[in-house]
């Protein structure tokens, strides 16, 4: 699973979001890092719903704007947990690999 | 000014497929409105790349391909590598020759020819491919390498030949589409794989004696995209056996040099390279948009109810 792809489901785990919501969203738990534009967000919210990780939740008019808003589905939050679980095995493995290299390098005199 | 910013971003939609647009044009566009510097008055640059690629997506994903735009990157990878091992073989191998006493030859210092300074780029752009900047230095790479041809003829350097550049170029052409800051490890290690060879099989060897290697090359490359073809299609994944499309055409012009040679010669006449290099490239070309209109084709569906031709 891509990064931005597991952020924008990531993000819709807490709560369905709208596009502009999104956006900001995945940009905060990237930490400013992932800026996804809107072309590439409604592309992968597309590709989201052929799987059906996602899909539409329901719309609202805001301030004249149509706002429509997208859900995390049963088989997205088994694919979210799945990835986060592949994660965590990477990340302890790493850990470990790190806390084993300080123990072994010789202390400075 | 908002109305008016709205306007330009909607003029932008017609990337898009038309249905697209009108189930999903206003939320792009209020979208694009909401994310608006103030005071901005016309898309950004990045916007209208934004929506270009979009739009692309959304024809490809219309005709079921849009595994198209995911294998590009993976074939950029193979691209370069290719590439890079090829500069590798021809700087160590063929660069190095020395040059017969009496023979009337202009060196480029050390080397043979001008290739030796887009071998050299190409090498710089597998070192590139390390920090995520390979694309600006493959551009470069692949400036050098058609520049060889125009030097070489306003001057006395030598240049190498055609069958060499031509696939080199090719190659270099789908390198472009590794996604800016990827970072990738595999073309230096081919790299330095295809160094050691060379460093094993040097010997008085110019470009007409190693001819071989643009065959091998072309093996290898066929030999991992049909792995990784197996693979993908095993595993479901929408990339498929379009990598073996998108890379046809340089597997076509590495392979068919061989079939170009006639009778004793041992490279190819320069008509059959053309007609070898034509054909590859009209094959090439013709292959990827043919399997997307085929892609498409099968799944069109008719509506019972209403006749209506659909995609589904």
């Amino acid at each position: 699973m891509r990064e931005p792809t597991f952020l924008i489901l990531t993000a819709l785990a807490r709560a369905p979001m709208h596009g502009y919501g999104l956006i900001t969203e995945v940009a905060e738990l990237s930490g400013g890092r992932v800026d996804l534009r809107p072309g590439t967000l409604y592309g992968a919210l597309d590709r989201l719903a052929d799987d059906g990780l996602v899909e539409r939740d329901r719309e609202e008019i805001v301030d004249g704007r149509a706002r429509r808003y997208y859900r995390l589905t049963d088989r997205g939050e088994t694919a979210l947990g799945a990835e986060v679980e592949r994660l965590s095995h990477t990340v302890r493995a790493a850990q470990a690999r790190l806390s084993a290299r300080a123990t072994q390098r010789p202390a400075v005199a | 000014m908002t109305r008016s910013l709205a306007d330009r971003y909607r003029s932008l939609l017609r990337f898009y497929p038309a249905d697209y647009r009108a189930e999903r044009g206003d939320e792009l566009v209020d979208t694009y409105l909401d994310l608006a510097e103030p005071g901005q008055r016309r898309p950004r640059p990045a916007d209208v790349a934004d929506l270009a690629r979009g739009g692309l997506r959304q024809h490809l994903r219309a005709r079921h391909a849009h595994g198209l735009a995911d294998a590009l990157p993976f074939a950029a990878i193979l691209a370069l590598s290719t590439a890079t091992a090829l500069a590798a073989v021809w700087l160590v191998a063929a660069e190095t020759v020395t040059i017969p006493m009496g023979v009337f030859w202009t060196s480029v210092g050390p080397f043979a020819t001008l290739g030796a300074v887009a071998w050299i780029a190409w090498l710089l752009a597998a070192v590139a491919a390390l920090a995520g900047w390979s694309r600006p230095v493959v551009l470069v790479a692949l400036l050098v390498t058609v520049a060889t041809i125009p030097v070489s003829w306003l001057t006395s350097y030598a240049r190498p030949p055609l069958f060499v550049l031509v696939p080199q170029v090719a190659l270099g052409l789908f390198a472009l589409f590794l996604p800016a800051r990827r970072v990738s490890y595999e073309p230096i290690v081919v790299a330095v794989a295809a160094t050691g060879a060379a460093v094993l099989i040097r010997g008085d060897f110019f470009y007409y004696n190693l001819l071989d290697v643009l065959a091998f090359a072309a093996v290898g490359l066929a030999l991992v995209i049909a792995v990784s073809g197996a693979v993908f299609t095993s595993r479901g994944d929408a990339r498929g056996w379009l990598p073996a499309q998108v890379l046809l055409g340089p597997i076509l012009l590495l392979a068919l040099t061989r079939l170009a040679e006639p009778g004793q010669q041992r490279w190819p006449e320069f008509s059959g390279a053309v007609l070898t290099a034509v054909v590859s490239t009209v094959v090439a070309a013709a292959a990827v948009p043919a399997s997307v209109w085929l892609s498409g084709r099968r799944r069109r569906t008719r509506c019972a109810a209403c006749g209506q031709r659909s995609i589904g």
